[in-house]
């Protein structure tokens, strides 16, 4: 523990708290009395923990949570699978037109999801795949960003290390499974969070290719409730508290890699 | 790209309709606020989160107990969904039972119309904006900050200089290319976002926050004018191929500096 210094110490603690009060003002909110929301004091005079259970029967969020954490997993671990993959093609194999390809798969950076929205929309359309798994999945099952950390990665190891393997009689693909993805695991795992944290917090896409109630994701459910005129104070904030929960647990876990793959995301550019 | 060059609307055929939504976009008097909302927006939101996020850097920093916790608190925000932004904050600027204007009204003080008031909704969609956003450029910030050679700063100080001096003349220029990529960062998210803006204000009141993405939004997904909304999406992706060009100009200059 480091020394008390009251004045830095009294400074931080304000910071923090300033920016802590809109999250923890609504976890207040949520177990508050409907009646003490508007005429109540600040703090709530007593605990209604009901809201909780009323927040996740005014919508069906078990099928909302269920589409969310499907869709967050499979886009992450395809993200991954095709990252692995093209990274150490395009850091160790060679091919005619590597150089060039990879050029290629590094320009979409450029192009930023907003400017997709409506042509990915419309491809969608034409495949017949609205209101499936595959259009909430497929769009997002490749990234140039998780190849090009991966591709930096790889290209750190001593081309040696690999040679030795083929030595010894060993396939590219043993090389790759035993030698590269092991010794990458800390950077591939940031990735995965950040691929992941970014699938499930998705509202615009999932929000516009579908609608049934059964493909919709938690997002796309908790924005609704946002316009449903008649909600409940207080059951509004238990769902948003719900919602923000499994992020929150996941940031606070892992937080050093969140946030060294959100500083890798803003040094790429 | 194709897309802009017809009139699809997803229930007949596209047809070929050469520069049409081009010519029709600039002359489309919601579009061309859109352009401008967009512009004060992106710029009044790169502004403060640079300015806050050096002073959120400089602070987490400081040899502190508490800076893990700050660090932690300050970069949740960015992960936490917008769904959930819009709702937290929908509470506390609500005009009647919001948090805010009941603090000011204990206080004495008239309560403001937050998201209601056509001059005051676009700054307090920036304020929300940027207490999501300001992480970011804070813990890269801090991680710039980490990168200077203690030495420089001792020898600063053995050359005489003051605290405040050695801030404003060595810490903060070596600070340079940090501050070059959190304001292109910044800029580039904030000419794209509008998902606060579809949860909260649609665009309103009287068009005061009708950024372009939800231009494009609502003639894709409300209007259906696939065609328009792609031409729009084209005149968006030439103002971001613009701002990276600069940031591209702009590091090569830098880099022959150091």
């Amino acid at each position: 523990m480091r020394k008390a210094r009251p004045v830095q110490d009294t400074l931080v603690l304000l910071v923090t708290a300033v920016f802590a009060a809109p999250l923890v003002w609504m976890v207040l909110t949520a177990v508050k009395s409907q009646a003490d929301v508007y005429m109540g004091p600040l703090w709530p005079r007593s605990v209604h923990l009901e809201n909780f259970r009323l927040a996740w029967e005014t919508a069906p969020f078990g099928r909302y949570f269920l589409n969310s954490l499907v869709v967050a997993s499979v886009t992450t671990a395809s993200v991954l699978l095709t990252s692995i993959l093209a990274a150490y093609a395009f850091a160790r194999l060679r091919f005619a037109g590597r150089d060039w390809l990879f050029l290629l798969a590094l320009g979409t950076l450029m192009v930023p999801g907003e400017v997709l929205l409506v042509p990915n929309f419309v491809t969608v359309k034409r495949l017949g795949w609205l209101d499936t798994y595959a259009a909430l999945v497929v769009p997002f099952a490749a990234s140039a960003f998780g190849i090009f950390v991966l591709r930096q990665t790889f290209r750190k190891l001593p081309v040696e290390l690999e040679e030795a393997m083929f030595v010894d009689g060993a396939s590219p693909w043993t090389v790759l499974w035993r030698l590269y993805v092991p010794v990458t695991l800390t950077s591939a795992a940031a990735a995965a969070i950040f691929v992941f944290l970014g699938a499930w917090n998705a509202l615009v896409w999932p929000l516009v290719v579908t609608g049934s109630t059964a493909m919709r994701t938690v997002q796309v459910g908790l924005a609704s409730l946002i316009y449903d005129q008649g909600y409940n104070l207080p059951v509004l904030m238990a769902a948003a508290t719900l919602v923000a929960l499994p992020v929150l647990l996941v940031y606070f876990a892992f937080q050093r890699l969140v946030v060294e793959a959100a500083l890798q995301s803003g040094l790429k550019s | 790209m194709y897309l802009s060059f017809t009139d699809a609307d997803l229930i007949r055929l596209p047809r070929w309709v050469g520069t049409a939504n081009y010519s029709a976009l600039f002359g489309d008097g919601t579009f061309l606020r859109s352009l401008e909302v967009t512009a004060t927006f992106g710029l009044s939101v790169t502004g403060l989160e640079t300015l806050l996020g050096l002073a959120l850097g400089f602070l987490m920093h400081l040899r502190s107990r508490f800076s893990r916790l700050l660090q932690a608190v300050v970069f949740a925000p960015v992960v936490l969904p917008l769904t959930v932004t819009a709702i937290a904050w929908g509470y506390l600027v609500n005009p009647g039972s919001g948090a805010i204007n009941r603090l000011l009204e204990r206080a004495g003080v008239p309560t403001l119309g937050w998201l209601q008031d056509p001059g005051l909704a676009l700054p307090t969609l920036v304020l929300i904006t940027v207490w999501k956003g300001v992480g970011l450029p804070a813990v890269l910030y801090l991680a710039g900050l980490k990168q200077i050679p203690g030495e420089l700063l001792e020898a600063a100080e053995v050359d005489g200089a003051t605290p405040s001096q050695t801030t404003r003349r060595v810490t903060i220029p070596l600070l340079g290319p940090t501050t070059v990529l959190v304001v292109f960062l910044s800029l580039v998210s904030t000419v794209q976002s509008y998902v606060l803006v579809l949860l909260m204000t649609q665009g309103g009141p009287l068009g005061r926050t009708h950024l372009i993405g939800y231009f494009i939004y609502q003639q894709a997904f409300q209007f259906f004018h696939m065609g328009y909304a792609a031409a729009a999406s084209c005149v968006l992706f030439g103002l971001l191929l613009g701002l990276g060009w600069l940031q591209l100009r702009i590091t090569e200059r830098r880099v022959h500096y150091a």
